[in-house]
């Protein structure tokens, strides 16, 4: 089983450089005033663990991992270390280690730890009891994991999607030929189309051209036969219907004069331009201002990635919009001379395509008059129309134009209308040729439509029976999905009620029962009792009840999570109390550790009295499994959290660190190390202290009790009366010096300092068994003697013997 | 320990499912799927029968026997079609 050693933390959300946080073997208990940094930690582990960060990365603009993940003051990317231990060996991961890269036995561990679910803190609680149903069944569906059916249930979806998509299809085809058959024989839309219409409709057609209607549609080869013979009539149709077609081409020739008009307005502007740019001095690109401010709004750029340096984005603004303002005239003469060159080649394209037309006609062979000049010509205005983008020569265009406007639109255009028209008065009745031609097609093209609605139709009908089938699998699956969830729900309902009820005894609320709507593909409800009755808990239950409701509610999902796969056996929760009254938070403390014992804590919080329960509860529970217990005393954007466990500033004392430091300094870390012992002490003695209602009790009422407990314990007193009597004396210094710097602190001697030290490290000496590491405790089986686990330090109650 | 119950209460008089049963929620899910197919009176019997014998393996990983019966179902449709305009043309 994988177990936390060491969480190394840098340059991460409130943390600077570590304090590590070093887990037991049972967990950790880390105990700090809001905003010091505890929250952090549990970022930074379950971005290693998991690879994302909840409380960033939950999908709010301009908040994510990335962004938010560094610490505000850094450079440099957070740098996050974990050690795990299989039992055997240690192993590290970082934020560039993933499930699949990382050493064969962590794999499982890693695997699951992507999946999320061990880690709980009070905004998700918080949003689990108010997200709206569908937003608490996604919430749910991450840690329950039904992926693989609701994948099988997308596919069902899609195949009924895709039989719904090709019965549309088919409609569509059906609309399509219909049209198609309304428009040749002209069926009115409330006719309906089938073999009686169209055969109505096309024998109209038939009598008004004299030839013998038909009664079914077997009988069109026939009349098909003898249209031809009615077509053959006319010679060489193919070539008339050319000369009309020509004929209408020619009448309506683009005007000629419309393409010289507008190539002398761009002219005319693009003189403009360059006597405007004369009047102005340097370069300018105005699309270069435009995009790159652009460019920067996008990107949200902050440094320049050309030159590095700083963007100031609104001088950047003013300067661009200085630069537009003053060139603006240029601007505007720049926009209106690329529309006319829009019209321009607009206008040529058109001709261009109008003399493409004349040439097919003339390749047909309708005129052999004027072909070589025209050739020339057309190929010429080709030429102008592929240099359009950048006219380059527009002398040399104009003169082609002008030219080409005498040859082309006053010669050649002209005399082929003339030629063309004349050959046109002596054509055959083309109009019966069109009617007999028409007929011919419609009697050709509507049997076909006519098949192919049949056979849509058909198609139609065997997908619908298809996808009466797939419809009815997909809403089996969702039921099935849906119900497989609810029992599921019954039974984390049933072990949440359990646990809420060791919070919250015989107190007639509970029963929470989340259940899968029925209206919906995918929500959930919350439901609990109040009283008798039944109802969505915000309704009724007070703040407090609401959070160990959510609480109760996660440890189920968890115990769930845990029973289906057990390689990840850690608990997460980051200050989820914050409402709950002393008698609710003890039971609280009491529950997470009898029920989670097989698992690996990690608790923050805020609340110092919560601290001490949730101390003596995993001491109760944990089957002896070690904790460490972390305070944070102190934190600042500089230094990050500061821990005041007595450890640390024990440490320092007897180092050469204190010898240099100031008599202000080691006052200070002296004042809190004697704070952390009496707390220690005072617990572990049994020792009453004055109530304290905010449960933050501090060094004075602390020692007062502590050194009238001491003076009346015969062999405590013979060994450290002394020691606890100049500590009596000199304590106030502490109170001089303070937290923080003051004037009284400033006349603080470094003899006096030392003095004070050196009389706290007597006591720790005294008080703290380093073989055992625990301070010494009052043991009731012993006739209340304070000795520590192994009786390396014992202090006797009568007799006065200490033996060590 | 908590969770120590032997089975899940059942939802509607449904059957009850045993805390193994709930430790895999996917073929949860597979076995309640073919319990609703099983008790299921409008679904044509190929039907059925293909998606039962689907869910033997678990989740179904892919649905080409289904999409199978789809395309048999409009052959069938389109040689009827041939069919009968061969006989009319004859």
């Amino acid at each position: 089983m994988q177990k936390l050693k060491r969480l190394s933390v840098r340059n991460c959300r409130g943390i600077v450089n570590g304090p590590d946080i070093r887990f037991g073997a049972g967990g950790v208990l880390l105990c700090g005033d809001n905003g010091t940094g505890k929250s952090s930690y549990i970022d930074a582990l379950e971005k290693v663990l998991t690879g994302k960060c909840s409380s960033l990365d939950f999908g709010a603009q301009g908040i994510s991992w990335r962004k938010q993940g560094c610490h505000i003051l850094a450079d440099c990317e957070p740098e996050i270390e974990l050690e795990i231990s299989d039992g055997n060996q240690i192993f590290t991961i970082n934020l560039e280690s993933s499930p699949s890269t990382c050493p064969n036995q962590l794999q499982p561990f890693l695997q699951s730890a992507h999946e999320g679910g061990f880690i709980l803190r009070r905004r998700t609680l918080l949003d689990f009891i108010d997200a709206k149903p569908a937003e608490r069944w996604k919430a749910v569906e991450t840690i329950l994991n039904v992926n693989d059916f609701r994948e099988f249930e997308q596919k069902l979806n899609n195949l009924d999607k895709n039989l719904q998509t090709e019965i549309g299809i088919a409609a569509e085809s059906i609309q399509d030929n219909e049209r198609e058959i309304r428009d040749r024989i002209k069926i009115d839309p409330e006719t309906s189309i089938d073999e009686t219409s169209c055969i109505k409709n096309l024998n109209e057609k038939i009598s008004s051209l004299q030839l013998t209607e038909i009664s079914s549609l077997d009988e069109i080869e026939k009349i098909l036969s003898i249209l031809k013979l009615h077509i053959a009539a006319f010679k060489d149709m193919e070539r008339w219907q050319n000369y009309i077609q020509f004929g209408d081409l020619l009448r309506k020739a683009p005007e000629y004069q419309d393409i010289i008009d507008a190539f002398l307005s761009y002219e005319k502007v693009s003189q403009d331009i360059e006597n405007e740019s004369k009047k102005m001095v340097g370069h300018f690109d105005e699309e270069v201002l435009r995009r790159g401010l652009q460019w920067i709004h996008e990107d949200d750029l902050e440094n320049c990635p050309l030159c590095g340096n700083q963007i100031d984005l609104e001088n950047i603004q003013k300067y661009v919009s200085r630069r537009l303002e003053e060139y603006s005239t240029i601007i505007q003469l720049k926009e209106v001379r690329a529309s006319i060159h829009a019209d321009f080649y607009k206008k040529i394209q058109n001709y261009v395509s109008f003399l493409d037309r004349v040439h097919e006609y003339i390749e047909k062979g309708c005129t052999s008059s004027y072909s070589i000049q025209f050739e020339d010509s057309r190929e010429i205005i080709q030429e102008i129309s592929n240099s359009h983008t950048v006219p380059q020569d527009i002398d040399q265009i104009q003169k082609d134009l002008t030219a080409l406007q005498e040859q082309v639109n006053y010669t050649i255009i002209p005399r082929l209308q003339q030629e063309i028209k004349e050959i046109c008065t002596s054509s055959p009745d083309i109009e019966r040729y069109n009617n007999l031609y028409q007929l011919k097609l419609d009697l050709q093209t509507v049997p076909i439509h006519l098949k192919n609605i049949q056979y849509a139709q058909r198609i139609i009908k065997s997908y619908t029976d298809c996808q009466t089938q797939t419809s009815q699998l997909c809403k089996l699956a969702e039921k099935a999905r849906k119900n497989s969830v609810q029992y599921l729900m019954a039974a984390i309902s049933d072990t949440a009620n359990e646990l809420y009820q060791y919070i919250h005894p015989g107190e007639s609320i509970g029963s929470p029962q989340i259940q899968v709507k029925e209206k919906t593909a995918a929500a959930l409800e919350l439901r609990s009792d109040f009283h008798g009755k039944t109802g969505d808990p915000r309704g009724h239950y007070s703040e407090g009840h609401v959070d160990s409701l959510g609480l109760c509610i996660f440890l189920a999902i968890r115990r769930f999570q845990y029973q289906q796969c057990s390689d990840v056996a850690l608990l997460v929760l980051d200050d989820v109390l914050h409402s709950v009254d002393g008698i609710h938070r003890r039971s609280t403390a009491n529950l997470i550790f009898e029920k989670f014992y097989d698992h690996q804590i990690f608790i923050t919080t805020h609340d110092p009295l919560w601290f001490e329960y949730l101390k003596s509860a995993s001491r109760k529970y944990m089957q002896g499994k070690k904790f460490e217990h972390y305070k944070i005393s102190g934190w600042s954007l500089e230094t990050g959290p500061i821990f005041g466990d007595h450890l640390n500033d024990y440490e320092w004392l007897t180092s050469d660190r204190c010898q240099k430091a100031t008599p202000h300094d080691k006052t200070i870390k002296a004042g809190r190390l004697l704070e952390a012992m009496m707390q220690e002490l005072c617990h572990n003695l049994v020792i009453s202290v004055p109530f304290n209602k905010s449960g933050n009790y501090t060094l004075d009422p602390l020692w007062t009790s502590f050194y009238q407990k001491a003076k009346k314990y015969q062999s405590f007193k013979k060994e450290a009366g002394q020691c606890i009597d100049n500590i009596e004396e000199i304590r106030s210094l502490r109170n001089w010096a303070g937290a923080h710097f003051n004037e009284w602190a400033s006349g603080i001697t470094d003899k006096e300092a030392q003095d004070f030290c050196n009389a706290i490290i007597e006591l720790r000496t005294l008080v703290y068994c380093e073989i055992c590491s625990q301070f010494i405790k009052r043991i009731n089986d012993l006739d209340g003697i304070w000795a520590c686990k192994n009786m390396h330090l014992k202090y006797e109650k009568k007799t006065g013997d200490k033996s060590s | 320990m908590i969770d120590e119950s032997p089975s899940v209460p059942p939802l509607e008089s449904e059957p009850a499912y045993t805390l193994d049963d709930l430790s895999d929620i996917n073929n949860l899910a597979v076995k309640e799927f073919a319990r609703l197919l099983q008790s299921n009176q409008s679904l044509a019997p190929e039907w059925k029968e293909e998606i039962l014998q689907m869910l033997e393996q678990g989740v179904p990983e892919d649905l080409s026997s289904l999409e199978k019966i789809i395309e048999e179902a409009v052959n069938a449709e389109t040689q009827e079609t041939e069919r009968k305009e061969l006989s009319r043309d004859s």
